[in-house]
């Protein structure tokens, strides 16, 4: 089970991503991934890279993506939008139990003193 | 009016190193759209120099023997131009005549950049990163068997960081090479170029 688990583990820019789409909800695309990355997780990822990752992440099944509208902004280019998967809620939930149950006991992290 | 200048050069690049070919519009549309809501310059050069890298080595993995004939085939042009630079100018890289070497040089790399361009349509960022890839190894194993070379040379202490400098340009002229060839569809006529459908949808 455990091997069966560590298999699937996502890595923390995956994890990132995957909360960004949760939180970008109907309107999850590269721009609004990459937005939330920053403003909610306070780290900035380039947009080819954030693609990489949910490419990566759709050949897993853990999202999926469809193709919207383009506008002249975009150079008539369309928007390609994300959504997470049954298997990737699962996964998000699986690796959130995992850091918790990691974080939980340890007296060096109670309270606020360094 | 300069960062109309910056995004047709990004375009440009972009159209010419094929990355759109590779499901890319999307993310292209992103950086078109936070580059209209006001980010700098600099940000657009780096997403794309990002994306590039990103494309180029993704297209690489999934394409591993291509690569390897591409850098075969531009063998075949490095072999060349160093027997008619061996025939040009014998011995001038020890000799205190440089100029004609670098300029073999840089020629040389430059049609092997190009050869592979036009031979590698659909894959030419990998195969131009897998061709910068084996350079910068032999390169680099030249240096250090000719290493002690440098220190012989009386008067010529600043020598090999020069050469390394020239050596450098002669690597980036791969890519000089590589985007010169026009990009052609499939029925052999013109491409539309991203820049030319801006043009036409009146962006």
């Amino acid at each position: 089970m455990i091997e069966e688990m560590s298999a699937h583990d996502l890595s923390d820019l995956e994890l990132f991503v995957l909360l960004a789409v949760l939180r970008a909800g109907e309107n999850a695309y590269g721009v609004s991934i990459a937005r939330e990355i920053a403003r909610a997780g306070k780290r900035s990822v380039a947009l080819g890279t954030v693609y990489a990752v949910l490419d990566r992440m759709e050949a897993r099944g853990l999202v999926i993506s469809t193709l919207g509208e383009a506008t002249p902004a975009r150079g008539g280019r369309s928007k390609r939008y994300f959504k997470v998967t049954r298997q990737g809620l699962l996964q998000v939930r699986a690796t959130r139990d995992a850091l918790s149950s990691m974080w939980r006991g340890i007296a060096q992290l109670q309270g606020g003193a360094a | 009016m300069r960062r109309e200048w910056h995004l047709n050069a990004v375009l440009w690049l972009l159209d010419r190193a094929g990355v759109e070919d590779h499901d890319c519009g999307p993310v292209v549309g992103d950086l078109l759209e936070e580059y209209d809501s006001g980010k700098s310059s600099g940000w657009l050069w780096q997403q794309t120099l990002a994306l590039s890298a990103s494309v180029a080595f993704k297209d690489l993995r999934a394409n591993r023997l291509l690569a390897a004939r591409a850098v075969l085939t531009a063998l075949v042009v490095i072999v060349s131009g160093m027997y008619v630079r061996a025939l040009v100018t014998p011995h001038l890289l020890w000799a205190g005549e440089r100029t004609g070497f670098w300029f073999i040089s840089g020629c040389t790399l430059m049609l092997a950049g190009w050869l592979v361009g036009v031979t590698h349509r659909h894959h030419r960022l990998a195969t131009l990163t897998a061709l910068v890839c084996y350079a910068i190894l032999a390169k680099t194993w030249v240096y250090a068997s000719h290493f002690r070379h440098y220190w012989t040379l009386p008067g010529n202490e600043m020598l090999l960081l020069r050469d390394i400098v020239l050596t450098a340009i002669c690597i980036c002229s791969i890519f000089v090479g590589a985007l010169l060839p026009p990009r052609r569809s499939g029925d052999g006529s013109s491409a539309e170029t991203p820049r030319r459908q801006r043009v036409r949808e009146g962006v």
